[in-house]
């Protein structure tokens, strides 16, 4: 009797202890109540009314505001002004979380999380700490990778779809399914490809030497990318030209549509596709992994960078009831990013309903993609990623700049790589 | 002074409280930001970190600019804008209002065609002008159809050619009211000194040159201050064609200044561009009107 005893306090202390030491995750609660008004770029439609509904399961006396301010220039300006105002109380922040002179606008999360349990590591699979703080929760992630046009790549006799390949075997199938009036192929409609490649094959911190300062002339991942792109664009003619797409302001996705690209590099696509009456077309799309210089390099965009973050406004009112929604959306609810053609990053993220929660059914999944592709592809959660310790937000507009001039001809691809180099480092040098 | 009486004082008082609406809005809307962009260009300061934020730093940021490519850049293109699109801008107008002047067929019908780009928002307008110069726009299946050019231009990403739409759109905006200016002007002119002309035997051309420019001249300095000043200003246009990315062929101060500002969050600098542009655009007036003595009839 006195050992069943021992055993029986026994078995009650470990339970106490696992129980303790369990993240509060998906509690919900009657007690907590307010209101959090949540900025995001995305709209209702995108998954999120299905997300706060699904927060306001657990949490029916939270009531969630949300503000749609789209990624632009003014929008950025918005949202600084709102959150000075106190409009703001969640915001999804690309950036301003790990930036100087932005981060006294958030609420340092740690003390949030040491009191429940959330250790980052584990459940997002990186330690994001920023001078010292974490003002952020990563919830949204984004990978790259080529969409195909099955039909054309049919046609073209290409086989079955890659599980991995290099830019000299996508460039040879862009060869291949280009024909009159089609390119094969297409990069990023947006100056910022030429990174996406470079990116690929450096992994973190892509932009900087050991001196601190950035790697635009010493790195020759930068010069075999634009030279690359060259050769396809200009001289070959098998993909679409950065030229064309900035001066047209077209969209690679909207040509892909259109049937005038048989594929192209892209990062949200999946939102479209099931879109038939703004994005009509008649073909299955496939899924390839975005290409790597070599065969066996690590593809550092294979799975979801994080690139939005949940973050705490300082002049929250119902600091709480904003926790309870940061939580949420970082986890549980972090799946809802699957209908706005972004990917969870939470690592404990259920996959098994995304392609219905994305399609609808299987059904109609199977006639509008290449499902198999799609699961090994788009939803590599697992895949390897990459998160910067040091951005500037600089560096993005000078970028874009300086490749223009590049692939207009007006400089040359070293003179051009200098400027970048010259132009950064002063930022680099204006912060410090 | 004498002293006011009790009516006089209360007289005053009333139009002080009529006045002060306007005076508290332009004292809280137009003085107080000047000045504080006045202290602002003296400063490095980020927006977010509020007012406790600011940091005196002299006049670096007025040094910085002779080295800011960038900024050079945008003040070359705009004198560019300017000298192009004013005189263009003041030539169409004058020549369409000397022909809608007169006995024309259509005239109401083509006036008000000419003045529909003015009261047309700039942003649809200047839509309009990217699907006209996109690399398939009109422009180019006219080039490569009609003129047998091989390829199209890249009128919006070659920083060679991708003035020419801004100036293009921008005179276009301008005319209508331009033109409607110069008819209330012209309408003003005396007709007996067209009968006095014409029976000196003065041919058109005589006419136009010697009596319409002239008597309207009051007219043209006037659409030559208001049109430079408003091209200095030039911002929608440019940021529409352009989109997000800066080039260096086609921005103009105003662009730079509200990257920076906004897209860059440097205040401080972006308030110095800004008085700087203000010294431009003053000094410019000035000019004008020391100018006016040589050549306006008053």
């Amino acid at each position: 009797m006195k050992t069943v005893g021992k055993k029986l306090l026994c078995l009650m202390l470990m339970l106490c202890l696992t129980l303790g030491n369990v993240p509060a995750l998906a509690e919900g609660s009657n007690d907590i109540s307010g209101k959090v008004r949540f900025c995001t770029a995305y709209g209702g439609a995108a998954g999120m009314d299905a997300m706060v509904a699904e927060f306001n399961k657990l949490y029916p006396n939270i009531e969630v505001e949300m503000i749609q301010i789209g990624n632009t220039d003014a929008g950025n300006a918005q949202i600084d002004t709102q959150l000075m105002a106190g409009e703001i109380d969640v915001l999804s922040s690309y950036t301003r979380h790990r930036t100087l002179g932005r981060i006294e606008q958030f609420i340092d999360l740690r003390d949030l999380m040491a009191r429940d349990n959330i250790d980052m590591k584990t459940e997002w699979g990186d330690e994001i700490e920023f001078e010292g703080g974490l003002y952020g929760i990563p919830f949204d992630g984004l990978n790259y990778f080529i969409a195909i046009n099955m039909n054309a790549w049919n046609e073209a006799g290409l086989g079955e779809l890659p599980t991995a390949w290099t830019w000299d075997e996508y460039l040879e199938a862009s060869r291949k399914m280009t024909k009159e009036g089609v390119f094969g192929g297409s990069d990023w409609h947006n100056p910022e490809c030429v990174g996406f490649a470079v990116r690929q094959q450096l992994g973190t911190d892509m932009y900087f030497g050991e001196d601190g300062y950035t790697t635009f002339t010493t790195e020759p991942a930068w010069q075999t990318a634009i030279q690359r792109k060259f050769k396809a664009e200009q001289e070959e003619k098998i993909w679409k030209s950065l030229v064309d797409y900035v001066g047209d302001d077209s969209k690679s996705q909207n040509l892909f549509f259109q049937g005038k690209v048989a594929s192209t590099v892209t990062c949200h696509i999946w939102r479209f596709i099931g879109d038939l009456e703004n994005y009509p077309h008649d073909f299955q799309v496939g899924f390839a992994p975005y290409p790597t210089e070599n065969e066996g390099d690590t593809a550092y965009l294979a799975g979801p960078t994080k690139f939005a973050f949940a973050c705490i406004s300082k002049q929250c009112q119902d600091v709480e009831a904003a926790w309870a929604f940061v939580k949420f959306i970082s986890m549980e609810g972090d799946k809802y990013l699957l209908k706005a053609g972004h990917l969870p990053t939470w690592k404990k993220t259920d996959l098994d309903s995304a392609v219905d929660l994305v399609f609808g059914d299987e059904a109609t999944a199977d006639k509008l993609v290449d499902v198999p592709s799609f699961k090994r592809v788009v939803l590599n959660i697992d895949g390897t990623s990459y998160l910067d310790n040091r951005v500037y937000s600089e560096f993005a507009s000078i970028e874009k700049e300086v490749m223009m001039y590049i692939f207009n001809g007006e400089e040359g691809i070293d003179e051009g790589l200098a400027e970048l180099k010259a132009r950064c480092d002063e930022i680099i040098d204006d912060y410090r | 002074m004498a002293k006011l009486s009790r009516a006089a004082r209360r007289e005053a008082g009333q139009a002080y409280l009529f006045l002060a609406p306007s005076l508290i809005i332009f004292l809280v809307l137009v003085l107080m930001p000047v000045l504080f962009s006045g202290y602002l260009a003296f400063t490095n300061w980020n927006f977010t970190s509020g007012l406790k934020g600011i940091q005196w730093i002299g006049l670096k940021n007025f040094a910085k600019l002779h080295t800011d490519r960038n900024f050079n850049f945008a003040l070359k293109n705009t004198f560019i804008y300017t000298a192009t699109s004013v005189p263009m801008t003041l030539l169409i107008a004058m020549v369409f209002a000397y022909f809608l002047n007169g006995r024309v067929y259509c005239q109401k019908l083509i006036r008000t065609f000419v003045f529909i780009p003015y009261i047309s928002n700039m942003v649809a307008l200047a839509l309009l002008f990217r699907c006209l110069f996109r690399s398939d726009g009109i422009i180019n299946s006219m080039l490569t159809t009609n003129f047998g050019m091989e390829e199209g231009l890249k009128w919006m990403s070659s920083n060679d050619l991708n003035k020419i739409p801004v100036i293009l759109l921008s005179t276009w905006a301008a005319v209508g009211y331009s033109m409607i200016v110069y008819m209330a002007a012209m309408q003003g002119i005396p007709e007996s000194l067209y009968e006095a002309a014409a029976i000196d035997g003065a041919s058109s051309h005589q006419v136009f040159w010697r009596i319409t420019v002239p008597l309207i001249s009051p007219t043209t300095f006037f659409l030559m201050i208001i049109r430079m000043i408003a091209v200095f200003k030039i911002f929608t246009s440019i940021s529409v064609l352009s989109g997000d990315i800066v080039a260096r062929g086609n921005i103009s101060l105003i662009v730079k200044i509200y990257q920076d500002a906004f897209g860059n969050y440097k205040f401080g600098y972006a308030s110095a561009e800004a008085w700087v542009l203000f010294i431009i655009i003053f000094a410019a007036t000035l000019l004008q009107f020391w100018g006016k003595k040589k050549w306006v009839n008053e």
